[in-house]
């Protein structure tokens, strides 16, 4: 193998390597790198994926009124209507290229990447390679799910969710037939991608850890990520596997998830015997773990931040650590309580909302040990900061909203309601996106060695905060008030035509919503050359990243990371200063004068 | 990570043995989610089987039992052999010589050969049924299952598991063929073959797991009826 890649030790720290462009800067295997080029993909994607948002917005609040720009250019025929099978494209493809393309990428691909090596003291990922095709990988099947828009006019309309027989028969859904097989593809595709990246990060923290760094002292970012791996390696296959049946339905003539006797749209009977139920089992035995594949790394990423942010230890870092295994290991056996409506033996549906509501409490724990850890700290209200405190204020509502979900009694009323998207998108868009956003502004001067601009940063969380409670705080009142979700028209019904006004509402906050995220790219882009230099640890933290150069050359650290503690020392009463590196080494009591020896040479 | 460097090693690694480590802990990681991808499947066929426990003992019965138990024979000798070939380039690693090198491309080759056979045997199995009109889709046989619920689309179902999983299988195989065949010839080729230890260890991880999966692929579809 080494004559394959003559690259040696010696030339690991990056001096007299010569690499061409595009071994750096395109087909590397420079976890940084891959990481840099996962965050700008998913970056971008998720301004596609709010614009399909905004899409769904629109036709709620103004139904049937010509779409900007989509109206006349695609429906010009129609006065601009959409047809309602367009709406149904929106909000699959939006979850798709929401869930697909931005959040599992951009915890596990761009943070993973870029912080795992850095993070335990290693020169690169275990498998460098393989981590390149990770990145590669998600191009088809980003393809794939463009490939489906351009299908006969439609695009997949089945939800992301993708229940047969809706998705298992091609007449089901009128213009999805091709669609729906590319989009089947992509998502086969992008499992391909995590699976790769989620055997590189176990491997990654299991065996290339720097000496002293004990798995009880590897920051709560690396647990998260690691947690994470162990989810998407073990349940994800189970969904690929479900995946080629259901092509198999659409493409061969099986039937596994085709019942006998059904008419659809007025093709003939379907022959089948299969169960459609078998395959919500089978996605969600994956796609419940995958919520938390969804949370748990910026879960760990804000616990680093508000640690740092308040100058003091995180609170209670053991109970942390179980409380997210706890949250993984329960998150394998709820996966019942998306199927309460679904026909189930009651006794079950008991089993699986107890499971449920179990994880409340590790969930809690975490919620107030990040509580704990900023009580009566020195806080500095940065950007970081603001965007980790709206993690924990957004995730508090939506987890209780999921304690209203996970009872049996309650979700029958509320199933399928906007209660349920007012749940998910305070998980997903007010937990982990914030996360993200502070975790970007907190990781930037490691990744270009310039800060971001930290008055665009603000203005950008606030408007952020402003339009995202203003759209999906009022969807748990259009949930309650009874407004099914998926209906391209739900004033149709004289019970809800008084919902419209509040519609109209929630669009104006998405509108600003997703017109806030310009600044962040702007901010992004702008702070690449303009952006204020720093050295290797502007924000004093304590962990290993923060002892190598800003940016890390190739091989990362100028000397070997060896770890004398955990990463949360702040305001030690050991030093003078309110943080403590983890390779600090402070001698035994009597022989303190040592010390300037081991300080950083970064302060001069 | 002194400045002495050892250069049978990559960036990442501290020593050979490290390396040597990650790579087949990374290939045990890999494998459990093979293992969840076929269990995917198995669940599928235990879900059909319960319901339709005739459908499928009648299906089963159409399955030539003998040429199942051959392909059986057939993988475990290979997995034999290319056991016996790893341990013989780890004990070249350790005494330097190459006499070993002749031994373990021959047993590495035999292996190959018996994977190829596996798969001739099985295309048999599938000629065979599909002579009888049993290979799912409209041209399929359902005349001969006519007492059996849905008039034979049960029966069907049991095909559609048996050409699906045992075909996924069948490309598992024909990715562990290319993998022995290569690192036999890369072994014939190399200078310094004991240096592709750790590559042999990793595929014939592989390999067995590849063996295994049909373990209990046979007695599914075979054995129980």
């Amino acid at each position: 193998m080494s004559e394959a890649h003559p690259t040696t030790h010696d030339d690991a720290h990056g001096h007299g390597h010569e690499q061409g462009f595009v071994s750096k800067y395109i087909f590397s295997t420079d976890h940084k790198v891959i990481g840099i080029q996962f965050l700008v993909t998913t970056l971008l994607m998720l301004m596609v994926g709010g614009a399909l948002a905004l899409g769904v917005r629109w036709q709620l609040a103004f139904p049937w009124e010509s779409m900007p720009i989509v109206g006349p250019m695609l429906f010009s025929g129609d006065g601009g209507q959409i047809s309602p099978e367009f709406y149904t494209m929106l909000f699959t493809m939006h979850a798709t290229v929401m869930i697909f393309l931005v959040i599992i990428p951009i915890l596990a691909g761009a943070f993973g990447n870029f912080l795992i090596p850095l993070m335990i003291g290693a020169d690169d990922m275990a498998f460098p390679v393989l981590n390149m095709l990770s990145y590669w990988f998600m191009w088809p099947a980003i393809t794939c799910f463009f490939a489906s828009f351009f299908c006969a006019g439609n695009g997949a309309a089945a939800g992301w969710t993708s229940y047969p027989v809706l998705s298992a028969i091609a007449e089901s859904a009128p213009g999805s037939g091709m669609a729906q097989n590319w989009w089947l593809l992509g998502v086969t595709l992008v499992g391909v991608s995590s699976m790769m990246g989620s055997v590189n990060y176990m491997t990654t923290i299991i065996n290339m850890r720097a000496p002293g760094m004990t798995l009880f002292r590897m920051p709560l970012t690396i647990w998260g990520m690691f947690i994470t791996a162990i989810l998407q390696a073990f349940a994800l296959p189970v969904l690929t596997a479900a995946g080629f049946m259901l092509v198999a339905d659409r493409l061969l003539g099986t039937c596994f998830f085709i019942p006998a006797g059904l008419v659809v749209n007025n093709a003939d009977p379907t022959v089948g015997g299969g169960q459609s139920l078998l395959w919500q089992h089978l996605f969600w035995f994956y796609s419940h773990p995958a919520v938390y594949i969804m949370l748990l790394p910026a879960m760990g990423m804000v616990s680093d931040m508000l640690s740092a942010a308040a100058r003091k230890p995180i609170f209670g870092y053991k109970p942390m650590v179980y409380s997210m295994a706890a949250i993984a290991g329960l998150g394998f056996i709820v996966w019942g309580h998306h199927m309460f409506t679904s026909g189930m033996n009651p006794a079950l549906g008991m089993t699986f909302m107890t499971s449920t509501m179990m994880i409340a409490l590790p969930s809690a724990i975490k919620t107030f040990n990040w509580i704990g850890t900023i009580w009566g700290g020195k806080i500095e209200f940065n950007t970081f900061t603001l965007n980790s405190i709206a993690f924990v204020s957004m995730f508090v509502v939506g987890g209780l909203s999921g304690i209203f979900m996970a009872a049996v009694p309650v979700d029958i009323y509320i199933h399928d309601t906007y209660f349920i998207v007012a749940h998910f998108h305070y998980v997903l868009f007010g937990a982990t996106l914030f996360g993200v956003f502070g975790a970007i502004y907190f990781w930037y001067p490691k990744m270009f060695g310039r800060k971001m601009n930290d008055t665009l940063g603000k203005w950008h969380f606030f408007l952020t905060f402003l339009g995202a409670n203003g759209t999906f705080f009022p969807m748990h009142l259009l949930g309650v008030a009874g407004m099914p979700r998926r209906y391209a028209n739900p004033y149709l019904h004289d019970y809800l035509e008084h919902l419209l006004p509040m519609n109209q509402f929630m669009t104006y906050s998405a509108i600003l919503m997703g017109s806030a995220q310009f600044l962040l790219l702007f901010n992004f882009a702008y702070s690449l050359f303009y952006g204020e230099k720093v050295g290797r640890n502007p924000w004093k933290a304590n962990g290993l990243e923060w002892t190598a150069p800003s940016p890390p050359g190739h091989g990362n650290f100028d000397v070997l990371p060896v770890c004398y503690r955990g990463p949360y020392e702040y305001s030690s009463p050991l030093v003078e200063e309110d943080y403590l590196l983890q390779t600090e080494y402070i001698p035994p009591e009597g022989q303190k004068e040592s010390k300037e020896e081991h300080a950083e040479p970064e302060h001069a | 990570m002194s400045s002495t460097s050892n250069p049978t090693h990559l960036i990442p690694y501290d020593s050979p043995s490290h390396q040597r480590h990650a790579a087949i802990f990374g290939l045990w990681v890999f494998l459990v989610t093979e293992i969840l991808f076929f269990g995917g499947m198995i669940v599928g066929y235990v879900v059909y089987h319960y319901e339709y426990p005739e459908a499928f003992r009648e299906g089963s019965r159409t399955l030539n039992v003998w040429a199942g138990g051959a392909m059986t024979a057939v993988l475990l000798l290979g997995s034999l052999l290319i056991a016996v070939a790893e341990h013989l380039t780890e004990e070249g690693d350790r005494d330097n010589s190459q006499s070993w090198r002749g031994t373990a491309v021959w047993r590495l080759a035999v292996t190959a050969c018996l994977g190829v056979v596996f798969l001739g045997l099985e295309f048999y199995e599938y000629h065979e049924l599909i002579g009888e009109g049993l290979f799912p889709g409209s041209q399929f046989a359902r005349q001969r299952f006519t007492d059996l619920p849905y008039s034979g689309r049960a029966a069907e179902l049991f095909f559609l598991m048996f050409f699906c999983m045992t075909g996924l299988h069948a490309f598992h195989m024909i990715v562990g063929i290319l993998l022995v065949g290569g690192i036999g010839t890369a072994i014939q080729r190399a200078r310094q073959p004991e240096r592709l230890g750790n590559t042999l260890t990793v595929i014939a991880l592989y390999w067995h797991f590849v063996d295994i999966v049909w373990i209990f692929l046979y007695p599914l579809f075979y054995l129980v009826r």
